[in-house]
């Protein structure tokens, strides 16, 4: 939502900026980025 | 977000932004960037946006159900696990989004058994029915329910089910007392949060270079958001003041997988 008012140029910024932050997590179909969830269980 | 000034307001001050997004993909600290944020989050306010966040967001939540579905297996798999619903029980699942998670409940909760699934967004539990008849599923019951005032009473649940919404809540505490009180004597919740952003690249990638380029102001640790809760401690602590006993917290790793970069920035 942030980013739907923000100007076509800097819009272009955000996109190369993300390009370059998913190099890292390329894989040969896409990008596969992993994250951690905390689980809890309680009674 | 601006405060409104009523209402309990949470205050945070934050004028700078300590660090950068690295280039290698971790969220490495590079070099300080400045910003002149000054921040105040009004309780109202944020309740009041997120409504409108998820009402933009549930066609894309729809949209996207498959792929989220699978990447969030394990955490699904360990949530059911950790429950373990029985035959006949009443489950509640707060924030259900699409319903996946409760849905699987469902199916072990059997013909006398209801699940109720439930979601603080209008927008959200429309979605949640069309997946649910798709599956078949005859025992649930889809209602508005917002997670800090729970409209059921009290011990009228035999478990709780909630995926990834209690940190996004304004006031997670208030929350987790009301999932307390509506669970019956003996009854059992299972939840999942997120753990912290240089963990969770998939989330906080997005964030860090919005931030890098100052059209965000850096959460404050226990503001409502995706990390809000990412330290087990916090969590831990928030269940154990809610009356929770025999807490257990695992971590649990998942992927997510985007075949190209316009399917993440979506």
């Amino acid at each position: 939502m942030v980013v739907r008012g923000l100007p076509e140029a800097e819009r272009e910024v955000l996109r190369a900026r993300l390009r370059e932050a998913f190099v890292p997590f390329a894989t040969d179909g896409g990008h596969e980025l992993p994250g951690v969830a905390l689980c809890a269980a309680a009674s | 977000m601006a405060s409104s000034g009523g209402g309990p307001s949470l205050v945070r001050r934050r004028p700078r932004i300590e660090g950068k997004l690295g280039t290698r993909g971790r969220n490495e600290v590079r070099e300080p960037v400045r910003c002149g944020y000054d921040r105040r989050v009004d309780v109202g306010d944020y309740r009041r946006t997120s409504q409108e966040v998820w009402e933009a967001m549930a066609p894309g939540w729809e949209r996207w159900r498959a792929q989220l579905t699978e990447a969030l297996t394990p955490v699904r798999e360990w949530l059911i696990g950790a429950l373990g619903p029985q035959p006949g029980e009443t489950v509640l699942e707060l924030g259900a989004g699409t319903g996946e998670t409760g849905f699987e409940a469902a199916a072990l909760l059997g013909e006398d058994g209801r699940l109720i699934s439930s979601d603080f967004s209008p927008e959200m539990v429309e979605v949640a029915p069309r997946r649910g008849s798709e599956l078949g599923l005859s025992n649930v019951e889809y209602r508005v329910i917002d997670a800090e005032r729970v409209e059921l009473d009290s011990g009228s649940v035999d478990g709780v089910l909630c995926q990834s919404t209690y940190m996004l809540v304004a006031d997670p505490a208030a929350a987790l007392a009301e999932t307390r009180r509506v669970l019956r004597s003996g009854g059992r919740m299972a939840l999942s949060v997120w753990g912290p952003p240089e963990r969770n690249p998939w989330a906080s990638i997005g964030g860090m270079i919005l931030l890098e380029r100052g059209h965000m102001a850096p959460p404050e640790p226990e503001a409502p958001g995706v990390f809000s809760m990412a330290s087990a401690e916090r969590t831990r602590a928030l269940l154990e003041r809610a009356g929770f006993r025999s807490v257990r917290i695992e971590e649990v790793s998942v992927r997510f997988a985007f075949r190209a970069l316009d399917e993440y920035e979506q």
